[in-house]
């Protein structure tokens, strides 16, 4: 159950970041979360699902409040040149990998001072 | 242990400097992922996008009074604004509001700075716009307005719109194609509308014929050049109606190919052609319009029907708008983003619309020069004159600098060397006033001799065969724009001394000398890009573009002949009308040469013989004869000039449809004979029956046995209209079409043809109707996008909203008010 409500309060800061500060919030956000989470093992995929979440988030509202998602991911596709689901994959699996890796650094860096403390 | 904990860290710290750098660099081609994906501000928010709000409100700097827009069903913004400055304000602002993009790209386009926005790819266009000195022209132009003119306040109402608008968006709301390209809009000038002026003029105007003959010449003599490349059509049917009931065929013969001519100007002139023209590729820009009087109308009331060919892109050329300002204004048509004010379109009193006429307003100087390799100063009447200089950067999208050109210019344009000499060029657009005068003015007009004098007044390039139908029963056309006057009544197809004065232009044609036709006894008008003046009754010259063709001028006049009760339905079907007067001239002849060839014809031939005798010669969706009869007729064209080709195998001419067809009854003209069949000569019939018997041979190979759907003329021949990127997912490709080369409707296999139909009947209460391929918004994710595309390919109209007061539209879609102020 916390696991579930710390994702979803990494989510709704990192989809509130984004939406006002861009794409770039996610890793922060991230580091962020790590520094706060105290257990560092399941930190990096708790962020990652969190920040997969978040951008999930804002493109459903995309949709709700404009048009579908899917046809236009499907042109996009189209355009660069690269298969249908493509950019509704990458947009989900970027900020995961941002989030993950930055969270990742932390929880090395914190492994380090740890080791070198004891 | 702490081994795995260093390489824990070494692989997300990798995984997180790779990911930063791909999201925000990019890599390679690929643009930087974070923005680009970004769900708020990155692609997916032309989702969010893709309507206009229900109800908004923003402010427009200088506006006197607040504009009321409102949007009908079809996305058409309705303006209601108490003066023209407010009205071209608001137009600015909604044109933005649907077409940034559009607006952006067509300016770096047209300024030579596409570079800028596209990258490198660009280079080669940036070049060519810039060694034209249309950039420079455009801007001399501007500074050349008079501060309190009309024309200048225009631009200025007009940018100030669009300008509204980008201060008013936040980035998320930029269109997606800067996500895909990384950029961002740039804010716009009122120069901007005239460097799309001059890409009109460049477009619509750039016709360097003389190099072409030049070409020709080189390989087959100036003899066989000028019979195959003439002056005149060899078909007759001119827009100035000669009192002929029907078309006249030039039917002298035509010089055989002869030696080539070796002089060193022929030879420097031809590989200057090539340098300008690759005329396998080169659209063909067209357009058709005509008009009947009420006399000839089952409803009594004047007709006018127009549909402009360009290229076809999404988002289209054209944006629909209605603007009313009560008292002085209420004009609906058609723009081109950038320009202030309606181009194509009607009133309440009168209709217009534009077909190109071709007119030769380009010349060639060759300039005696000071030193050959970088002049400084270059002669005339015994004087030297200096040469302007100036360096021209061409820059990628980073700023850097990609292409560096010091381009020269003597008083009568753009200055190049070109093999051996050294070539001045003087042409129209570089140096005829230029502003947004002729439409705005032209608007007001209240009968259609008032429209044609008004734009006869203002519109110097491109020039137009501008045809305008009037409530009170008037249809007239007049072609207009300036037209050179040569020394000596001379034409411009040589090139000319630039080291005497008296070889340059002598002023203009005066308004009276104008091909023109108002209410002719015939009781109709129409042009599709002929010749305008019959030469025996005009001879002047006015030069013509040969890559013109004469058929779709016939069809439109067979049509009109026959029918002397004409609806606007009638009108509407004529535009995708699939009768040809090319195929009906061509099809007798191609079967009865192909069968006296040979009293044992291979089985192909056979076979293709008995399909194209089944075809009815009409270009519907659903033949299966038309792409037979096209391949044939595209291996005749091959075969035939194989003498104009050069080493590449690339023509340096091709003669237009009506030559050729001349040939026909010349059997044995040396032209017939193939070149690569050495001793063996050929005759007419032999050459028609290869290029048929090619022509089914290679479509079986390409699409299998002529059987079923195989050879349907709208799969195999579709229509595509590309996005302004190119990007497929956003065109609209495999458009089947009813119509082809020749037709009214000629889109087929292409991506040019009719991009905007309109017909117009002048009653108490104008009615019209009108549609181009696309939509009225730029944001492929919007239903407006493309949502008339089905509509335009089945030849169907919608019918246009014309309400006088904002609450006489029903139903409308969006509300915007614009009021003075910042926001």
């Amino acid at each position: 159950m916390r696991t579930a409500r710390d994702i979803l309060i990494i989510a709704a800061v990192m989809a509130v970041a984004t939406r006002f500060l861009g794409w770039w919030a996610v890793p922060i956000v991230a580091v962020f979360a790590a520094l706060w989470d105290r257990s560092p093992a399941a930190g990096a995929t708790k962020v990652a699902v969190a920040a997969a979440l978040s951008w999930g988030v804002l493109l459903v509202l995309q949709g709700v409040f404009g048009s579908s998602v899917i046809s236009l991911g499907r042109d996009v596709a189209t355009s660069l040149g690269v298969p249908a689901p493509a950019p509704l994959v990458l947009t989900l699996v970027l900020p995961a990998i941002l989030a993950a890796s930055a969270a990742g650094v932390v929880a090395g860096i914190r492994r380090l001072r740890r080791a070198a403390t004891t | 242990m702490a081994a795995r904990r260093n390489l824990l860290l070494t692989v997300s710290a990798v995984a997180l400097a790779a990911t930063l750098y791909a999201g925000g660099c990019g890599v390679g081609p690929v643009p930087p992922l974070g923005p680009l994906l970004d769900p708020w501000s990155g692609v997916w928010s032309a989702a969010g996008n893709a309507e206009l709000p229900a109800r908004a409100t923003a402010r427009v700097p200088g506006l006197s009074h607040d504009v009321e827009v409102r949007y009908d069903d079809r996305g058409v913004p309705h303006i209601f604004a108490q003066s023209e400055l407010d009205a071209y304000r608001a137009l600015g602002y909604v044109v933005a509001r649907d077409r940034l993009f559009q607006l952006d790209i067509q300016t770096h386009a047209a300024s030579g700075r596409l570079s800028e926005l596209v990258g490198g790819v660009a280079r080669a266009l940036d070049r060519e716009v810039r060694s034209l000195g249309m950039p420079r022209a455009a801007i001399a132009k501007w500074r050349a307005l008079p501060a309190d003119g009309l024309g200048r306040r225009v631009l200025e109402a007009y940018s100030d719109g669009v300008n509204a608008y980008l201060d008013a968006i936040p980035k998320s709301a930029w269109p997606i194609e800067y996500r895909i390209l990384n950029a961002r809009p740039e804010r716009w000038e009122p120069v901007n509308s005239l460097h799309l002026f001059m890409r009109m003029s460049n477009i619509l105007t750039y016709v360097p014929s003389e190099l072409e003959r030049y070409a020709a010449q080189a390989k087959v003599g100036a003899a066989a050049a000028a019979s195959v490349l003439p002056i005149h059509s060899r078909i007759q049917e001119p827009i100035q109606p000669n009192g002929s009931a029907a078309p006249w065929f030039d039917t002298t013969a035509i010089a055989p190919p002869g030696a080539p001519d070796t002089s060193m100007i022929t030879r420097t002139l031809a590989a200057a052609a090539l340098q300008f023209a690759d005329h396998e590729s080169a659209p063909r820009f067209a357009s058709n319009n005509w008009a009947v009087a009420p006399r000839r109308t089952r409803n009594g009331y004047a007709l006018l029907a127009g549909d402009p060919h360009l290229e076809l892109n999404l988002p289209s050329i054209w944006y629909e708008a209605h603007i009313v300002v009560p008292g002085v204004l209420d004009i609906y048509g058609v723009t081109i983003p950038g320009a202030p004010g309606i181009i194509l379109g009607f009133n309440h009193d009168v209709a217009w619309s534009f077909t190109n006429t071709g007119a030769d307003v380009i010349d060639f100087y060759q300039e005696t020069v000071d030193d050959s390799l970088l002049p400084k100063q270059y002669l005339v009447d015994g004087s030297w004159k200096n040469v302007a200089r100036e360096v021209e950067v061409v820059r990628d999208e980073r700023g850097r600098a990609i292409i560096v050109d010091t381009m020269l210019y003597t008083h009568r344009g753009p200055l190049a060397k070109r093999g051996k000499l050294w070539l001045s060029m003087r042409w129209i657009p570089l140096e005829a006033p230029l502003d947004a005068t002729g439409f705005v003015q032209a608007a007001k007009a209240t009968t259609a001799r008032a429209y044609l004098d008004s734009m006869a007044r203002y519109w110097p390039t491109p020039s137009q065969n501008m045809m305008a139908a009037d409530r009170g029963g008037t249809i007239a056309i007049r072609s207009t724009g300036r037209f050179p006057m040569r020394p000596n009544r001379s034409d411009g197809l040589t090139i000319r001394d630039g080291s005497n004065s008296q070889n340059d232009w002598q002023g203009d044609w005066p308004v009276v000398q104008y091909p023109q036709a108002f209410d002719p006894t015939q009781g109709y008008l129409a042009s599709a890009n002929q010749e305008p003046i019959d030469p025996r009754q005009g001879p002047a010259y006015l030069g013509s573009d040969d890559s013109y063709e004469v058929w779709r001028a016939l069809q439109i006049n067979r049509l009109l002949r026959a029918d002397s009760a004409v609806t606007p339905d009638a009108m509407r079907r004529f535009q995708t009308d699939p009768g040809s007067v090319r195929a009906d001239l061509w099809m007798q002849a191609l079967l009865d040469a192909t069968a006296a060839d040979s009293v044992d014809p291979p089985k192909s031939l056979r076979e293709a013989r008995s399909l194209l005798a089944s075809w009815d010669k009409r270009y519907t969706k659903e033949n299966h004869q038309a792409i037979l009869f096209e391949t044939a007729l595209g291996n005749i064209t091959r075969l035939l000039w194989d003498e104009l080709e050069d080493s590449t195998g690339g023509r340096v001419a091709t003669p237009s449809g009506d030559v050729t067809l001349a040939l026909i009854s010349q059997p044995h003209n040396a032209w017939w004979d193939s070149r690569a069949t050495g001793e063996q000569h050929e005759d007419r019939d032999a050459i028609l029956s290869r290029a048929l018997q090619m022509a089914y041979d290679s479509l079986v190979a390409r699409f299998g046995p002529a059987t079923g759907d195989a050879w349907r003329w709208e799969r195999v021949r579709p229509a595509r209209i590309n996005h302004l990127l190119q990007l497929r997912g956003f065109s609209a490709l495999g458009i089947g079409v009813q119509g082809g080369f020749g037709t009214l409707n000629p889109s087929a296999g292409t991506g040019y043809g009719s991009s905007w139909r309109m017909v117009v009947e002048l009653g108490p209460n104008v009615r019209a109707w009108g549609i181009y391929p696309g939509g009225q918004s730029g944001n492929p994710a919007s239903a407006r996008y493309r949502d008339r595309v089905a509509k335009w390919s089945n030849g169907e109209l919608d019918s246009l909203r014309v309400p006088a007061v904002p609450g006489a539209l029903t139903s409308p879609r969006f509300f915007l008010r614009l009021r003075s102020g910042t926001n």
